[in-house]
Order: structure tokens, then sequence, then C-alpha cells
């Protein structure tokens, strides 16, 4: 995947991923809202990636989207551009989660939001990933709150990559 | 592909807060700390590589802290036991796919999980969710992503599901295949009895085949059978069937079994729920049609053939008709248990030599007198039979 010259560090790269998925969320709501409304204005569809207002029927934006077209959206283009987004997101996560393996203070679960809070919070999501394979050995409400650490972390690494979001291009992502 | 049944899962629900119907389950003001669950043993390997599940959820009323499964497939080492949860699994080492509500000091979450050798892994939504809210969630395994595929979980704010809220992936860490599904099921801990909560799963579709089989082969020599939900029909209409035609296995079949052999030498059942028709138009069948399953079929049971050389049986509660409009019956038309339907012989002749059990059937007519059914026998064959044997 193309990153902006900015995106540098793995913890970046993870977070751009995030923001790649809410882009591509987004464009799926605006064929989900002209399925539903039977109309899209022309600034929702030149929102869509290139690709997918290349294919038929999707190439007219006055066409009336039945539910086998919306059926068709699913599984064919929308698939496609999220598969090549999950296969990068999933490998960043494992990058993330491979420079952090060394950290073992993550074993005292009881310390666990103290400790985290040692760490710049774009490296926390990553250092939670690496603990994952102790949480086994949490009390049920440690893990309770590990998991709600892990949601609050993940939060945190996509606001950081918020104010890209709007800049994401999804036709650039997988260019050759 | 429908809905699941969820008659045909098993309840445990000791403290009885789990109520259970078709197409719905939920469970009402359940403590942290109580182990129950809705669950079913597909007694097979059925979910094997790719599969796409959906389900409708919602929770309220939760406590500071809660927590359980509102989907999951699960290994099952022998039989799927009662106590069959999150941290059953995760304490016996075993895999799952699971989907959780977790509610956490004023966070709601719903995880996505993969549980490998107890380990979880699992994938949290950052766009906020709230309780007393349905979400229809979408769960996906693509295993031709990554190296042991990836796990999705898509969750949607409308039923068509055209608006997505969040989409939660795992890189999978093994491929599984799996026989159980964990419906819903707590997530219990000792530590907090005292915190309660309601969830509530509607409309559950696991994929499964709910369309027609059709098998119009000249010859079939082995079986014809439907082990898992139908909603269709399944019709073979080959000349010769010389193994078993079937429905069986807890699945409930809304649709038809139709079997038009010429010669039927095994048997055609339906041992489970049916709520369609069972019916045989060959002339010649040499084996035995039933109903014989623990519950209710609500169709109609028809053998319209010249010759029946063995029996006809209804073994449950029919809501229905049974119908044997032959010219012979060489075997015997019993009706077990409780009928709400009519026993109708249409046809003249009745080789009563040849019943084998004339008491059994003396008795099967006096209990349809009892249940007020002589009126509609009384102009048949039968019942001038069972008159003449009462003297």
């Amino acid at each position: 995947m193309k990153y902006p010259v900015a995106i540098n560090t793995n913890e970046q790269r993870l977070a751009y991923c995030f923001a790649c998925q809410k882009r591509l969320l987004v464009a799926f709501n605006l064929v989900g809202t002209w399925y539903r409304e039977g109309a899209i204005s022309l600034e929702s569809y030149m929102q869509l990636p290139a690709d997918w207002r290349q294919t038929p029927p999707f190439d007219n934006p006055t066409h009336v989207l039945t539910l086998e077209d919306f059926k068709f959206f699913k599984r064919t283009v929308f698939k496609k551009l999220e598969t090549k987004l999950i296969v990068e997101l999933h490998n960043q996560k494992k990058i993330n989660a491979q420079v952090n393996a060394h950290a073992n203070w993550v074993n005292k679960p009881k310390d666990l939001e103290n400790d985290i809070k040692k760490v710049p919070k774009n490296k926390r999501f990553g250092l939670l990933l690496a603990a994952q394979d102790q949480v086994k050995e949490y009390t049920e409400e440690e893990q309770l709150h590990f998991s709600a650490l892990l949601g609050q972390t993940k939060k945190d690494l996509l606001e950081e990559a918020k104010t890209l979001e709007s800049d994401i291009n999804l036709d650039a992502l997988f260019e050759e | 592909m429908g809905y699941e049944s969820f008659r045909t899962f098993n309840k445990y629900d000791p403290n009885g807060d789990v109520v259970k119907q078709r197409f719905w389950v939920k469970a009402q003001g359940v403590s942290w700390s109580d182990i129950w669950n809705v669950r079913k043993d597909f007694g097979g390997d059925v979910f094997t590589g790719d599969y796409v599940h959906t389900v409708e959820a919602q929770y309220w009323n939760a406590s500071p802290m809660a927590t359980c499964s509102i989907w999951g497939l699960v290994q099952i080492p022998s039989l799927m036991p009662n106590f069959t949860t999150i941290p059953y699994l995760i304490a016996a080492g075993l895999d799952a796919h699971a989907v959780e509500f977790l509610h956490f000091l004023g966070t709601d979450l719903l995880s996505l999980r993969e549980l490998d050798g107890g380990t979880v892994y699992q994938d949290n939504n950052t766009t906020d969710i709230s309780s007393d809210t349905v979400y229809y969630l979408e769960m996906e395994r693509d295993e031709d992503v990554g190296t042991y595929g990836a796990l999705y979980c898509r969750i949607y704010s409308d039923e068509e599901r055209t608006t997505l809220v969040d989409t939660l992936s795992l890189a999978l860490h093994e491929k599984r295949d799996f026989e159980g599904v964990m419906a819903l099921a707590a997530h219990d801990t000792s530590e907090y009895p005292d915190y309660y909560y309601s969830v509530q799963i509607d409309n559950l579709d696991l994929g499964l085949p709910t369309g027609n089989l059709i098998t119009s082969l000249p010859t079939l020599s082995g079986e014809v059978a439907v082990v898992k939900t139908v909603d269709g029909s399944l019709n073979c209409s080959s000349p010769t069937l010389t193994g078993e035609a079937e429905r069986e296995g807890g699945r409930e079949a809304d649709g038809s079994l139709s079997t038009s052999p010429a010669e039927l030498s095994g048997t055609i059942k339906l041992t489970r729920d049916a709520s369609g028709n069972l019916s045989t138009l060959r002339p010649t069948l040499s084996g035995s049609v039933g109903i014989t399953g623990v519950s209710s079929p609500v169709g109609s049971l028809s053998t319209p053939l010249s010759t029946i050389t063995s029996s006809v049986t209804v073994g449950w509660e029919v809501t229905g008709s049974l119908r044997t409009p032959q010219p012979t019956i060489q075997g015997t038309v019993s009706i077990e248990h409780t009928v709400s339907g009519s026993l109708t012989a249409a046809r003249p002749t009745i080789n009563a030599s040849q019943l084998g059990d004339d008491t059994g059937m003396f008795w099967q007519v006096r209990r349809l007198r009892k249940l007020q059914y002589m009126r509609r026998l009384s102009n048949g064959t039968i019942a001038r039979w069972a008159r003449r044997r009462k003297r």
C-alpha cells in the first residue's frame, strides 16, 4: 500500500490503515444510501473509488440500484478493495505486535492502566496487541479491563490519523 | 439460506432466565456470575472453509460490568457440555470464533474474538455503540486472506445491512473447522454475582442450505438425506431407490419430502419436526413410511401407493392428516400418539390377515374412537373392520 510521505513509523502506518478503513466505510455507506433512496448526488458519486464508478451498473449515477445490484456491489468491487486493505491492516498489526513483543510489564494486569500511561499514546495499541497471549491468565474482570483498554487505545490511534482521513484517496492506495 | 430454528438448539438455563422461541433467544436479567447458554452440536465439521453468518443482537440494563457471547462457532472435543461458555473454552484450551458484547464502566464494546488453544485474539469497535439498540451483524471467514484466513464482523445499523457502523477483523492463527454453534451464552465470572444484564438475538442465519434438493437420477442406490435445516423441498424422482430417503439430525424441515421412485426398498422417514408434507407417489413400497421423531409434524403424510407391504407409521403428534388411498394394504397403518388431523383409508381392501398385530390395531382404533375421530372413520373400512373385531 502507498503511504503519504509523512507516514513513516509503524504506529503511523497502522493508524493510517485504520483511517483508510473508515474512509472505505464512508464510501460503502454512500452506495448504501444510493440503494435505499434510489438516487445519489453527483458530489457523493464522485467520492466513490474510480474502480467502482467504472463497473456496471455503478458506472451510471442515474441508475436506480436494485437489491441484486447492492449484493453484487458487496461481493465484488467493495470486497476487492476491502480485502486489499485488510491484508495491509493485518500486516501492520503484526509488525506493531512484533516490535513490542519484548515488553514484559504487561504481565501485571492490575497495573496495566497505570503502566500504559507511561508510553506515548500512539504506541499503546501495539503494546496491548503484543500482550494478547497473556490475557488468558487474567481474571474475568482483568480480561474485561484489557478489552476496554484495547478498544480505547485503538480509538486513540485512529484519532491520530483522523486529520488525514478526508485526504485519503482510495484509488491511489494500491496503484501500481 | 434461512434463519435457524432455535427450537432445535439445546438450552442450559438453571435459573430459568432464558426464553427461546423459534427465531429469537432472550436472556433477561441474568447475573454476570450465571452460567447459561443456547447451543447446538451440528454433529460434524459443518463449518468448514469460508462462511458468512448473520444475526441481530441487542443488550440492555447492563450493570457496571457485564459481558456475554452473541455468536460463536466452537470446537467440541466430544459433546458440548452444559457449561459451554467463553471462559470454559479458554480454560480448556479450545478453539472458537465468537462475538461478544462487553460493558465495562461506561464503555460499550462489540468484540470479535478468535480463541486459539485458549489464547484470545480480539478486535473491538471504534465507533460508539450503545445499549437498547439493535445491531445487525455479519460474520465472515475468508480463507483466501492471509496465511490462515481472515475473520470479519461487519456491524450494520439497518436490517438490509446497507449502513456500516464499523468493521472488526482478525488475521486468524489457525485453520479450524467447527461443529458447534454457541448462539447465545454467558461469559460468566464468579466475582460479581450482583451485576446483571439482558441480551437478545434474532434471526440467526448460518448460511446452511434451505432450498430444494432434486435428484432425478435413473438409479439411486445410496441415501438421500438432508441433514441440515431445510425450508424448501426434497424431491427424489428416481425410478429406483434402494437406500434411504430421510430427514433427520435434529433439523427442522419446513418444506416437503417427496419421493416418486417406482420401487423403494428402503425407508422414508421424517425423524424431527416437519411442517411440510411427506408423500410417496409410486406403486410399490416394500419399506416403511414413517414420521417417527420426537416432535410434532404439522403437515401431512400421504402414501397413494397401490401396494404397501410394510408399515405406515406416525409415531408422534400430528396436526395434519395421514392418508392411505391404496387399493391394498398388506402392512399396518398406525397412529401411536395423539392426532388432531384425520386418518383416511379410501380404498376398499385391507388384508387384515397380514396386519400382524390385531390387538394392536384394535387398540389403535379404540384410541381413535376415544379421540372422537370415529365420525371421520365411520364410513371407512377400518371402522367397519374394527366393529367386527370388537363383537
